[in-house]
């Protein structure tokens, strides 16, 4: 399969080598138990990545000793603990491919989510964000309230790792905002939206997202400051843009 | 409705979540994905609906003017129209004296969906010392 290559939003393109172009990127703090099971999930693509990037945020446990018995060619990033938006900064930073494609540690990439958002790139060629459909399952512990259950087989593109995005995109908005913990994924899709990105979808399910413990409505109840500056962020944004 | 201005209402539910940031609210409906800005006077009306004061009740706070009361409602339909407030239990207490300490200035609602139908997954995200997007011995043995 060719490079895929595109005139989307964003400048770039595929990488014009003859590889694939696209670079995996995996952030991770004090993920030993997971971490090698994530690694696989992206090892068992087929085409398979160009590189894969772990970057390890300051972790205290083994999670590095796992990512070299797990995958001795992949890039093993270690950086002290900055926290999620800068881990992926640097994953992004060291990045090759034209595309970069995420996973957090505690998630997978499903069977065939590669060639799907390949066939998916040669169809979309303008896409600056490609995503696919997400799977949920519940870790022990974890449970499935009606908004989850509701989530299995959605298309949630600001989840990265649900799909694609083009590195020239990445770099053209800045990146993630470390200032935006918590709800940096959310903040750095609004940008790509007020960015002109074309997001674009494919049907095939390209993350399985597992949930665990009930975090989500405590989280809601104690941190939702976060997702709420990221959305204020957003509409000063707007009104600049606009004035 | 004329019947809204009196009564008592309450965010609809644990999805709807909303931060002041001094002259702007900014409010979310976790459920739908829609969020809002609030200006003007809208977020120390939506302050003072949230805690169960009702309209006619923060109108009083402002000076009590008819237009002061219209647009009230007016922002109180939008609202509910919205799905952001539902009736409370609790019947509406007494006038907010006191709720309202400065000029009233014409409220004004703000709607955004580029996160519509988005926020179904977990959003908000843990972020913790101990690990994220998790640590790994909340996983109860899974991995």
């Amino acid at each position: 399969m060719s490079t895929p290559g595109g005139t989307g939003t964003g400048t770039g393109s595929g990488t014009g080598s003859g590889t694939l172009g696209i670079s995996a990127i995996l952030p991770v703090r004090n993920g030993a138990a997971l971490v090698a099971e994530a690694i696989r999930s992206i090892r068992a693509q087929q085409p398979p990545v160009e590189e894969l990037i772990v970057v390890d945020d300051g972790s205290t446990d083994a999670t590095a000793d796992c990512v070299r018995r797990a995958d001795p060619a992949a890039r093993l990033l270690r950086q002290a603990p900055l926290g999620p938006a800068a881990a992926r900064n640097a994953g992004a930073a060291a990045a090759r491919g034209a595309w970069l494609a995420f996973l957090d540690h505690d998630d997978l990439w499903p069977p065939g989510r590669q060639a799907a958002l390949l066939a998916g790139l040669h169809a979309r060629p303008e896409a600056g964000l490609l995503c696919g459909r997400l799977q949920i399952l519940a870790l022990p512990g974890g449970t499935l309230d009606a908004r989850l259950r509701q989530a299995d087989g959605a298309h949630l593109p600001f989840l990265l790792a649900s799909g694609l995005l083009r590195r020239s995109l990445w770099q053209a908005v800045g990146g993630m905002r470390p200032a935006r913990d918590r709800a940096e994924d959310i903040d750095l899709y609004l940008r790509l939206l007020e960015a002109g990105a074309t997001v674009a979808t494919i049907e095939a399910t390209t993350l399985v997202y597992r949930q665990h413990g009930d975090n989500r409505s405590r989280a809601a109840a104690l941190t939702g400051a976060a997702l709420l500056a990221a959305m204020q962020a957003a509409v000063l944004r707007r009104r600049r843009g606009a004035a | 409705m004329d019947q809204d201005l009196d009564t008592a209402f309450c965010p609809a539910g644990t999805g709807i979540i909303f931060r002041d940031f001094g002259d702007e609210m900014v409010v979310a409906n976790l459920d739908t994905g829609i969020f809002f800005s609030l200006g003007g006077s809208a977020p120390a009306i939506w302050a003072a609906l949230a805690e169960g004061h009702s309209a006619r009740g923060i109108a009083t706070a402002f000076g009590g003017d008819p237009g002061i009361l219209a647009s009230i409602g007016g922002l109180l339909g939008q609202l509910r129209a919205e799905a952001l407030l539902t009736p409370a239990a609790s019947p509406a207490p007494a006038p907010a004296a006191g709720v309202a300490p400065w000029a009233f200035v014409t409220p004004l609602l703000e709607r955004f969906d580029d996160l519509q139908g988005l926020l179904l997954v977990d959003p908000i995200h843990e972020v913790s010392e101990a690990g994220w997007p998790l640590a790994p011995q909340t996983l109860g043995g899974a991995g």
